[in-house]
């Protein structure tokens, strides 16, 4: 018999135990009753659009502005703007996420911003995806800078000898090459925002049918004591993240294909 | 006319050019002879602008170009692992100077033709070997059409017997060009093949030599010691 | 050892001692009987007093107490799953009987009243709202608690008793619904919002100005209470709470009345 190494004696239990099986948990404690409610319910399918609309476009802003700090770090790492810009990456993934909607109120709220509107930026689906991508750009820029960082710098001065003004070689060689991180920089900005709910709730927030995400919805029902419904609502949410995580794999899959070809 | 006067440039206390001065007249091939590490790239990154140098200046066909930042030199590049832009086709790649308004449909077929890329153009890079992927970073680099040519070792990967055939048909193809070509490289036979003036590189400065046998001794005395 | 093996060897190492820590942590002392530690569940909306009070009772008897403050709703769920706790404050006794049910309580008591009220943020008092009717006229932003926090379902009742809660939707003045009575007294006191329903000990805590103050024909009995889980540190737990009840003018500054 082949020897087993400490890895697969140690991995194997501890993935299942810990990963694996409070997922099923959820998964398995799904009810008819919950079914029925949840999907019942406009409320939870409100929801759901939101989640998924105000995500999307947060996981857009986050890879745009991404791009925009990888430039930063290919052209102008030595600058100030860059050195700020690079801080400023580790601050709201260790801020806690209420401070961080509280941040945002105050500066987006009324008290600023009160000219666009009554409340300001706040308690309005932008709100939303403010929050969402305020917490998301980090991991977008940390994606995008570290693919930036394997790109062969040569390539950039080869472009420009034949021409092309740092703007232009950033375009059309360095984000062409970006490619997978750019993907995996929205996916992640994407399951980021889908999660996020302490600071939507503090800037968005949070009305039912209006400013609700899905956490959150599931996060009142929790605590109202609607457990049917909050588990039905997870095992929505695991589900999609699922879903997230294949479509992932299979363009990693097809990637792995082409290049095969070649 | 390729010239270069008192070039300086220090990293960290660390002299790497210590006075470069040199000229490169059209038609002349001069090959750099030395080792990596002693001055060779920090010199390539002064000629294209992507590096400044503490002091001195360059000057093409008389026009001073230190300020200039590379898109604006009109220098024909070929770096080492040739540069070729894997998400292009070959044809892209040779046709890419086009986007910013240099060379030409017909310089493209005439480097096509030159280089015997024909067969190869919907090709990707990472399908060719080396010998072809510098072939097609030189004509990349001829359509740009260039006062000066600068290529950094764009053969050193490949094997001897390749070399044999590829070096007399760049050195063809660079002559036809008539205009200064600075090649870089650290094997004194590939230098013989495909140069017609050579040179190397010796304590922070560029002295010239009068065959690359020259440049053996010297070699040697470098191999201990130059660290970029 | 080559290197690889004395990084595992320091990260097992380290792993083996956190999770003793925390294993330390979970589990009771080994301290004498009456030191030992009381693990206290208590509605986030008591926190300042508490600490105050929790502070004196270690200074004086050299007991600690261990607070974990929360949504009531949260500790209930946690106390119901079998979490260690000796003693449950909640802002709903309703939470309290709940547990009772589940035979989890030793004892209980009824312990402090509390209102809802509305408060004003300075833009609110310069548009006149001074009851809440006036919160249906053009471009009033209002925040009421989500209903996973109680305050929000005992606001939610003030409004429909009212008969003004479907007309505050409609016109979408309820702008939001922040998940705890702190956020909302936030929310008002940096201006943000011009009207927020809270507790009126929220609304002294935070030194707001309150303009309506509903009695409980229309929001409902607001009673926090007080229980000894069983199977804990009853002994201790009892202890703590009559110190409590006994320092209960730090709770009554803040706007309470006790329960008779």
């Amino acid at each position: 018999m082949r020897k087993v190494s400490i890895w697969e004696v140690l991995f194997i239990p501890l993935f299942f135990f810990l990963i694996v099986f409070p997922i099923l948990a959820i998964l398995g404690n799904v009810t008819v009753e919950g079914m029925t409610l949840t999907f019942g319910d406009p409320i939870f399918w409100i929801a759901v659009r939101n989640t998924l609309i105000t995500a999307f476009i947060a996981a857009l802003l986050g890879v745009l502005l991404a791009l925009g700090f990888g430039y930063f770090y290919i052209f102008h790492p030595g600058t100030v703007m860059y050195q700020i810009a690079d801080f400023m990456n580790d601050l709201p993934i260790a801020l806690p996420h209420t401070v961080a909607g509280l941040a945002l109120l105050l500066a987006f709220g009324r008290n600023v911003m009160g000219f666009v509107g009554p409340t300001g930026l706040a308690f309005t689906l932008l709100a939303v995806v403010l929050a969402m991508f305020f917490v998301s750009y980090p991991l977008a820029a940390r994606t995008i800078a570290s693919a930036a960082e394997e790109i062969d710098k040569e390539l950039i001065s080869v472009a420009r000898t034949l021409g092309d003004s740092p703007p232009q070689a950033y375009r059309r060689v360095v984000i062409p090459l970006l490619g997978e991180a750019i993907f995996s920089a929205f996916v992640l900005g994407f399951s980021r925002s889908l999660s996020e709910f302490a600071a939507v709730i503090m800037f968005g927030g949070n009305v039912p049918g209006m400013t609700q995400v899905l956490a959150s919805y599931v996060f009142t029902k929790v605590e109202e004591g609607e457990v049917s419904m909050a588990v039905t609502a997870s095992a929505f949410c695991i589900l999609l993240s699922l879903l997230l995580v294949l479509v992932l794999r299979m363009r990693g899959w097809s990637h792995a294909r082409g290049a095969q070809s070649a | 006319m390729l010239e270069v006067r008192n070039l300086h440039k220090a990293f960290a206390d660390h002299r790497v050019l210590n006075g470069v001065s040199m000229g490169i007249k059209p038609g002349e091939i001069q090959v750099l002879i030395g080792l990596n590490g002693c001055g060779k790239t920090t010199l390539q990154r002064v000629l294209t602008g992507i590096l400044e140098p503490d002091q001195g200046s360059v000057h093409i066909d008389g026009q001073e170009v230190t300020p200039l930042p590379p898109e604006d030199r009109m220098i024909g590049y070929v770096p080492q692992n040739t540069g070729l832009f894997r998400h292009l086709t070959i044809e892209e790649n040779i046709l890419y100077p086009l986007r910013n308004g240099r060379g030409s449909k017909e310089k493209f077929h005439e480097a096509v033709k030159l280089l015997s890329l024909e067969q190869y153009l919907d090709w990707k890079p990472e399908k060719l070997s080396g010998g072809y992927r510098a072939r097609v970073a030189l004509a990349r680099a001829l359509v740009s059409s260039p006062r000066v040519m600068l290529l950094d070792e764009p053969i050193t990967e490949v094997d001897r017997a390749k070399k044999e055939y590829v070096l007399p048909l760049f050195r063809d193809v660079l002559l036809q060009l008539h205009i200064p070509v600075l090649y870089i490289t650290h094997d004194p036979w590939e230098a013989g093949q495909i140069g017609n003036s050579f040179s190397i590189m010796k304590d922070g400065n560029v002295e010239r030599i009068t065959s690359p046998e020259e440049a053996f001794a010297v070699i040697r005395e470098q191999a201990r010691g130059c660290g970029e | 050892m080559t290197n690889t093996k004395r990084f595992f060897g320091i990260m097992g190492f380290f792993l083996i001692i956190g999770f003793l820590l925390l294993a330390g942590c979970t589990t009771s002392e080994q301290k004498s009987a009456e030191k030992q530690p009381v693990n206290a569940y208590v509605a986030a909306g008591l926190k300042k007093p508490m600490d105050v009070v929790i502070a004196k009772y270690t200074n004086e008897t050299g007991i600690t107490v261990v607070p974990n403050y929360g949504p009531s709703g949260g500790l209930y769920t946690q106390i119901s799953q079998g979490q260690p706790c000796d003693l449950y404050y909640s802002a709903d006794y309703a939470l309290i009987e709940k547990l009772e049910k589940e035979g989890r309580v030793a004892e209980s008591e009824k312990f402090m009243k509390e209102f809802v009220v509305m408060t004003v943020s300075k833009t609110g008092k310069e548009k006149g709202l001074t009851r809440a009717t006036d919160l249906t006229k053009e471009n009033i932003v209002i925040a009421v608690a989500d209903p996973s926090a109680p305050v929000g379902v005992y606001s939610e009742n003030v409004l429909k008793n009212l008969n003004l809660w479907d007309t505050l939707n409609t016109k979408g003045n309820i702008k939001t619904r922040p998940s705890t009575v702190n956020q909302v007294a936030l929310m008002v006191e940096s201006d943000e919002v011009d009207a927020g329903f809270m507790y009126s000990s929220t609304a002294v805590l935070y030194k707001l100005e309150t303009v309506e103050k509903y009695g409980y024909d229309l929001s409902e009995e607001i009673i926090f209470g007080d229980a000894i889980v069983k199977g804990g540190n009853e002994a201790g737990a009892k202890a703590f709470r009559d110190y409590v009840r006994q320092n209960s003018n730090e709770f009554t500054k803040y706007g309470w009345e006790m329960y008779a």
